[in-house]
Order: structure tokens, then C-alpha cells, then sequence
């Protein structure tokens, strides 16, 4: 008896689990965009940056749950002509779910709500083409996509109608790819603004995984698929001495995040 | 074996330029540059080279009385002698280095050059040179040379960041002009008067002293890649760096060696003046009102003051 | 721009009276390594075959720029009184060739590496270091020529290579050789050493 009614608690436990991650829309969007226009000289050269995300995004259910992540990393690049560019980065990110263990019925209670996780390791692919419409303005398009090496994965300790069982939430093979196109206009002292919309697809495996004592292990998996999500996004690009520039972009898409990248260029 | 042995092209210029075959007698009617033209005299200019000139000429050159200590120059080129009694123990080991260098380091780094193109082997050397980074700083601190350790500390910033994790030297870059502070911590004994000591070659590691020793014992210990563990990994990296920097200045103790009459005396004289100029060099930045040279000045143009 | 600041600098010596030379040593210099570097450089003497013709080119440009007589003795200082007249020709002889030899190989395949001329000083009056440094790709080396003025012109007496002056270098060899044998056994060390070559 006991036995049934704990199993279907914590199935109703798991599947609301789940239903989380089923919607959970955006993704990490790893990082910067960066200028249209790639800041390698024009003969041809590296340029190399690092830089600091804040990315926070929601996602609806029957209640809203945001995400937040705090990604550092660094970038090489090689890019050409003034016209195009590829990049690569790697980098750390965290992850925090607001509410992820919440419960949503009376009978379970758990020691803790959010799902959170340190440092994981992402690595992140792009390259941009620019076109230049005249001295002052181009437009330009980008495609840049992110994999992380690891999984995120927290716990929780969780009593049900009073009997102890954890559960083990995993956020695994985590990554998206994110397409836009930037509009950029120069303005004196080689600063750079641009603007535009992007679009971006993100998937990642969900496993849920419970561990009731006297009961058998329970596990589940799900795997979320995004339906193609857009955005928008800003920035500025500003010449520093002696070669350095600072970058500060924000990117909307239902939630507003930020950065900020300081970048040299060889 | 130190950095010294990155030697020198341009001994040739003195080779080429002292370089007379016995059988060339186009040479003296050769002598056409503009610069002849103020010469009249005819006493100057290598006798030497031509045999069949008249006696007198000879002897003019060669004549006694000219003061051979050279005394009389106000510039006094440093005597530089260190005592060496372990000569013997130093000749076998500078004979087992030599032996070690042919047979073992130059044919590994040698095949090594062949397959890594010279970019990679670049990039390999700034890494291991961005990690002698705490050897620099404390020295420069001890020799209480601020910015030295200032620019020391900001090459090592930007490099690890933006110069991929020290494979790139951007700091080095006309631009940044951050140039790297090359002493260490024999150098900075040496700034505090202690002197060289003796002369040990050591086996593998080189020609030293004892001052220069206690520097490669301290390196050691600021040094990221002996930490590594097990010891093996560790040797390991060193042996690799070791090869990699040959890689760069093959021929260089050839050459040095070749143009020797005594291969061990040249090597030991080259050390003594190499850490003599460089302790001098770094006293001279420190008290700048003490400099050597006499500057006349017209003859110091405004021209890119590089350190050495 | 060096040539410039050579005739800039001739001006203001007028101006502050100091003798009329200075500056000159530098040009001298640059010229020269110039010179060389066009030999080195020229397309036509590419080939094997050329390279006699090379080392004939350079060697009248370098007898121009070097003293080697000065250079020989400051090599031996007190030593070079005991040699005769006939010892000291062909010492002199013989120690250009070893020099030769062993560098006219390397300084041929030279010919892509920037040379910096970036500073000139007077060491006295008669006396004066120019600093140069060559820059390749993987490495920076400092050269130093130091110059005597001789009969109104200047010609390079040393070699300072990254800190390590030739003159004394070998002026330690001589010496420990000359403690213990006589001028003539040096002589045949020297010419066992240019037949071995």
C-alpha cells in the first residue's frame, strides 16, 4: 500500500520535474555576439578576448521558472579583410533554476528549491561575414553555436507523506546554435553600435533519477527540443590604448541578459 | 645550457670581415668604396694582406710602442677572469655536455625541428618562458626594481589572457612594449656585489658558479612545471622544453665551438662576460645616473631605446 | 631617416664645437652591413656555384669596415711583443682565416632577418659603440661594434655578440696558451686549426 502511494508520489514528483525542462525554452546562449564586423586587421590577424555573460531567461508553464547562468571565457579568433571572422571559445558556466524542486502538492517537502550548479565547461564555434554598405554602416550575419562538455547536475533530499528519498536532476549534452543578422553603424573613434535579430534553436537531455529506500531505483528520461525561439540584440564596441577593446552587448528574448567582453587584437 | 649559446650570427661579420685568403691579391686594388677617398695615408688598412708590400709598411703597423694594455683608452674594456680551480673536473664536464649535445640533444631536436614548423616551436617557447614568470618578478622585486616587476606582473597578465594561455607574446609588440625583464636571481646577487665565485660546469645543466648555482636551485622552486607530479612528468616537460629551445639555436654552439682555439677557456670566458654584462646591465638600470658610456650629445640621436 | 639624423648631427656639432666625427660611425657602420646585406640578398648569386663570388664581395666590403690589426692585438696584448714581425703577419693572417671559416657559412645562408641600428656612443674620444640588433622571427640578437678612429677613418676594432666581447674572448684563449708555450707553437695550433677546417 505504502509502497503504491509513494511511487506514484513520486512519479507525480518526477513528471512535474520534467514537464520543467520540457518547455525549458532558452537555452544558454553562449555568450557575446560581438560586432558584425570582425576586429582583426585587415591584412589578416588573430585577435583574442575574454569575457563575462550573464545570461537569464524564462520559461512558461503554469508558473514561470528562470534560469540564470554566469558564463567566463576566452576567445581566439582569426578573421580577415575587415569582412569576416571565425571564432572559437571555451569556457565556464554555471547554472541556477529557480523553483526546479519546488513542490507542487502538499504531501512532499524538500530541503531546497532551486537547481544549482557550478562551474561546467562549454566550448563554442562561430563565424561572422560583414558587408559594408558605406563608410559608416554594413550589415552583417553571424551563426555561432555552444556544446557543453558536462553535465549539470544537482540533488535534492526530499521527504515524501514523511518517507526520506532523493532525487537527482541532470541537465546533460547541453547546447544550441544561435543564427542573427546585425546591423552596424561606425562612429567616430572607430566605435562601433549595432543591432538585430537573431533566432536560435537549444536541446538538451533531462534524467531524473530517484532514489526511494526500500523501493526500487526510478529513473527517467527526457529529451527537450526547443521550437526555433528569436531575439533581439545590441551592442557597442569601443577601441581601448594600444590595441584592446572593450565590447558590452545585451541580448532579449524574454528575459534580459548581458555582458561584456574585453578583446586585443594582434 | 644558457641563453648565451643563442650566439651569433653575426660573429661572421667579423669573420667575413677579418677573412683574407692568402691567395687573393685582388684585394688591395679592390678597395674602391667612397669612403677610401679620404685616406691618403698610406700606412692604414691591412699590410697584413698583402705580402708583397714593402717591409717598412709592416713595420709601421707593427711597430712596439703603442701601449699593448691599452692603458690609455678611456674606455676600458672589463677584465674578466674567474678563478677556476676544478679545472679539471670542469674540462671532463664540458667534454660530457659536448658529448651529451651531439649525440643525444641535436639529433632529437633536430628531428623534432623537422616535424613541428617553427610557429608551433615559437609558441612552445613563449608558453614555457610566460611560466618563468615568478623567477622574474621576485628578482626584479629583490633588486627593488618596481616597474621592472610592474611589467613583468602585466606581461604576464596579458599574455596568459589574450595571448592564449602564453603561446602568443603580445606584450613584446611595438604597441605594448612591455619587454621582458630577463634577470633572475644569480643576477640579483651579483647587483648586491656578491661575485661569481668560481667556475663548475655542470653536468647537463652547464656552465655555472657558485651564485649562478643557488639561482638553479631557487628556479627550481619557482618554477610551475617542477611542481608537476609524479617527478618523472615533470622531468619529462623540462627534457621537452629543453629540446624545443635547441630546436631554435641549432648551430649556434657549433659555431661558437668551431671558431674556438680552446673550446673550453672560449666557453668559460663567453659565461663570465655574458653574466658580467648582464649584472652590470641591471645595476645601470637601477641607478641610471651611473651609466658607463660617455654619451656626446650629438651622437645620441632620439632612437628606439631597446633593452638588451 | 639615419641619414638624417647623421647630417642633423653633423649640424649641431658644428653648433657645440665637438669634433666633427661623431655621427660618422654610425653611418659607417650602417653602410657597410648594408652593403653586406645586398650581397647577401642578390638573386643572381643564389646558386651553389655563387658562392665563391659571394665570400670574394663580402670580404672586400668587411677589409674596409675591420682593423684587423687592431683587433689582432688587442687579442694579445703584452703577447704581441713577443712576436717577430714575420710571427705577427702571419698570426694575423691565420686568425682572419680560422674567423672566416667558421662563420661564412652561417652568415650566407642570412640574408630575411631585419637589421636594427639603434644606437651610437662615444666611448671616448677616438672610440665609439654603435648598438645594433638583428631581428628573425624567433629570436632578437644584440650586436655591438666598437670603433677606433685610425688616420680620420673609423673602422671596428670588436664584436660584442649578446654581451660577449670577441676581443676578450679570445684575448683568454691566447693568453692561457701563451702562458705555457711560445709564440711559434701557437702559430702551428693555429695552422693545424685552418687545415682542419
Amino acid at each position: 500500500m505504502k509502497k503504491e502511494i509513494l511511487t506514484k508520489n513520486f512519479l507525480v514528483v518526477a513528471l512535474t520535474a520534467l514537464l520543467i525542462f520540457t518547455i525549458n525554452g532558452k537555452a544558454s546562449a553562449a555568450g557575446l555576439f560581438g560586432a558584425p564586423q570582425t576586429v582583426s586587421k585587415e591584412a589578416g590577424g588573430l585577435n583574442t578576448a575574454i569575457g563575462y555573460w550573464y545570461h537569464e531567461d524564462t520559461y512558461k508553464n503554469d508558473t514561470d521558472q528562470i534560469i540564470r547562468q554566469n558564463e567566463v571565457y576566452s576567445q581566439v579568433a582569426y578573421g580577415a579583410k575587415n569582412i569576416w571572422e571565425i571564432y572559437a571559445r571555451i569556457g565556464v558556466s554555471d547554472m541556477k533554476i529557480f523553483d526546479a524542486f519546488s513542490s507542487t502538492d502538499a504531501l512532499t517537502t524538500t530541503n531546497k528549491n532551486d537547481f544549482e550548479e557550478n562551474w561546467k565547461f562549454f566550448g563554442t564555434l562561430g563565424t561572422k561575414g560583414f558587408y559594408p554598405i558605406n563608410k559608416t554602416f554594413g550589415i552583417g550575419a553571424f551563426i555561432q553555436g555552444t556544446y557543453y562538455f558536462s553535465n549539470f547536475t544537482d540533488d535534492v533530499a526530499r521527504t515524501s507523506s514523511g518517507k526520506p528519498f532523493t532525487t537527482d536532476l541532470k541537465v546533460k549534452n547541453l547546447w544550441d546554435v544561435n543564427f542573427g543578422v546585425g546591423f552596424q553603424a561606425t562612429i567616430p573613434y572607430g566605435i562601433k553600435l549595432y543591432a538585430g535579430p537573431y533566432i536560435y534553436y537549444s536541446e538538451a537531455k533531462v534524467s531524473l533519477a530517484a532514489n526511494i529506500p526500500s523501493l526500487e531505483y526510478a529513473a527517467g528520461n527526457v529529451s527537450i527540443e526547443n521550437k526555433s525561439i528569436a531575439g533581439g540584440f545590441a551592442g557597442i564596441d569601443i577601441p581601448l590604448a594600444k590595441g584592446f577593446r572593450l565590447n558590452v552587448e545585451c541580448q532579449y528574448s524574454d528575459r534580459f541578459s548581458a555582458g561584456a567582453a574585453v578583446s586585443y587584437t594582434y | 645550457m644558457k641563453s648565451y649559446l643563442t650566439l651569433i650570427v653575426l660573429f661572421i661579420f667579423l669573420a667575413v670581415g677579418c677573412a683574407h685568403s692568402p691567395s687573393s691579391t685582388v684585394l688591395p686594388q679592390a678597395r674602391s668604396s667612397p669612403q677610401q677617398v679620404l685616406l691618403a695615408s698610406n700606412s692604414d688598412q691591412i699590410p697584413a694582406k698583402s705580402l708583397g708590400k714593402p717591409v717598412g709598411n709592416i713595420d709601421d703597423e707593427y711597430k712596439d710602442d703603442q701601449n699593448l694594455d691599452y692603458t690609455n683608452d678611456t674606455f676600458k674594456e672589463e677584465r674578466v677572469e674567474i678563478a677556476d680551480p676544478l679545472e679539471p673536473f670542469n674540462k671532463a664536464m664540458h667534454q660530457f655536455n659536448d658529448k651529451l649535445y651531439f649525440w643525444a640533444l641535436k639529433p632529437v631536436a633536430q628531428g623534432y625541428k623537422k616535424v613541428v614548423p617553427e610557429p608551433a616551436r615559437i609558441g612552445v617557447r613563449n608558453f614555457f618562458s610566460n611560466l618563468g614568470f615568478p623567477n622574474r618578478f621576485f628578482s626584479c622585486l629583490l633588486q627593488t626594481d618596481f616597474s621592472g616587476a610592474a611589467t613583468e606582473a602585466g606581461r604576464f597578465t596579458i599574455n596568459t589572457i589574450w595571448g592564449i594561455g602564453g603561446l602568443l607574446d603580445p606584450s613584446s609588440n611595438k604597441e605594448l612594449d612591455l619587454q621582458k625583464q630577463d634577470t633572475d636571481l644569480g643576477q640579483t646577487l651579483g647587483v648586491y656585489g656578491v661575485g661569481q665565485g668560481f667556475y663548475i660546469v655542470w653536468p647537463i645543466l652547464g656552465p655555472s658558479s657558485p651564485r649562478d648555482s643557488i639561482d638553479i636551485a631557487s628556479d627550481y622552486f619557482l618554477y610551475p612545471v617542477s611542481y608537476i607530479s609524479p617527478w618523472y612528468a615533470g622531468l619529462g616537460v623540462w627534457g621537452y622544453e629543453k629540446v624545443n629551445a635547441t630546436s631554435l639555436r641549432i648551430g649556434d654552439y657549433e659555431s661558437l665551438k668551431d671558431a674556438a682555439i680552446d673550446p673550453y677557456v672560449a666557453f668559460r670566458d663567453a659565461y663570465i662576460q655574458y653574466r658580467l654584462k648582464k649584472v652590470k646591465a641591471r645595476k645601470a638600470k637601477l641607478a641610471p645616473s651611473e651609466t658607463q658610456e660617455v654619451n656626446s650629445p650629438s651622437a645620441d640621436p632620439v632612437l628606439p631605446k631597446k633593452e638588451n | 631617416m639615419k641619414k638624417q639624423f647623421a647630417v642633423l648631427s653633423i649640424l649641431i656639432i658644428f653648433v657645440l664645437s665637438i669634433p666633427v666625427y661623431a655621427g660618422v660611425p654610425m653611418t659607417t657602420v650602417e653602410a657597410t652591413v648594408n652593403r653586406v646585406l645586398d650581397v647577401l640578398r642578390a638573386a643572381k648569386l643564389k646558386s651553389p656555384a655563387a658562392k665563391e663570388k659571394k665570400k670574394e664581395k663580402l670580404r672586400i666590403i668587411y677589409k674596409d669596415m675591420f682593423d684587423e690589426i687592431e683587433f689582432s692585438k688587442r687579442t694579445l696584448t703584452r703577447n704581441w711583443n713577443k712576436f717577430s714581425p714575420a710571427e705577427r703577419v702571419e698570426f694575423v693572417n691565420l686568425f682572419e682565416q680560422i674567423l672566416e671559416k667558421s662563420y661564412i657559412d652561417k652568415i650566407l645562408d642570412y640574408s630575411n632577418e631585419k637589421v636594427d641600428f639603434y644606437k651610437e656612443s662615444m666611448l671616448s674620444e677616438n672610440q665609439a659603440e654603435i648598438q645594433t640588433k638583428i631581428v628573425t622571427a624567433s629570436k632578437e640578437i644584440p650586436i655591438f661594434y666598437r670603433m677606433i678612429l685610425k688616420d680620420g677613418k673609423w673602422k671596428v676594432y670588436d664584436v660584442v655578440v649578446e654581451n660577449v666581447s670577441l676581443v676578450q674572448n679570445y684575448r683568454t684563449q691566447f693568453n692561457d696558451i701563451l702562458i705555457k708555450d711560445t709564440p711559434e707553437q701557437l702559430l702551428e695550433i693555429l695552422r693545424k686549426k685552418v687545415k682542419a677546417q
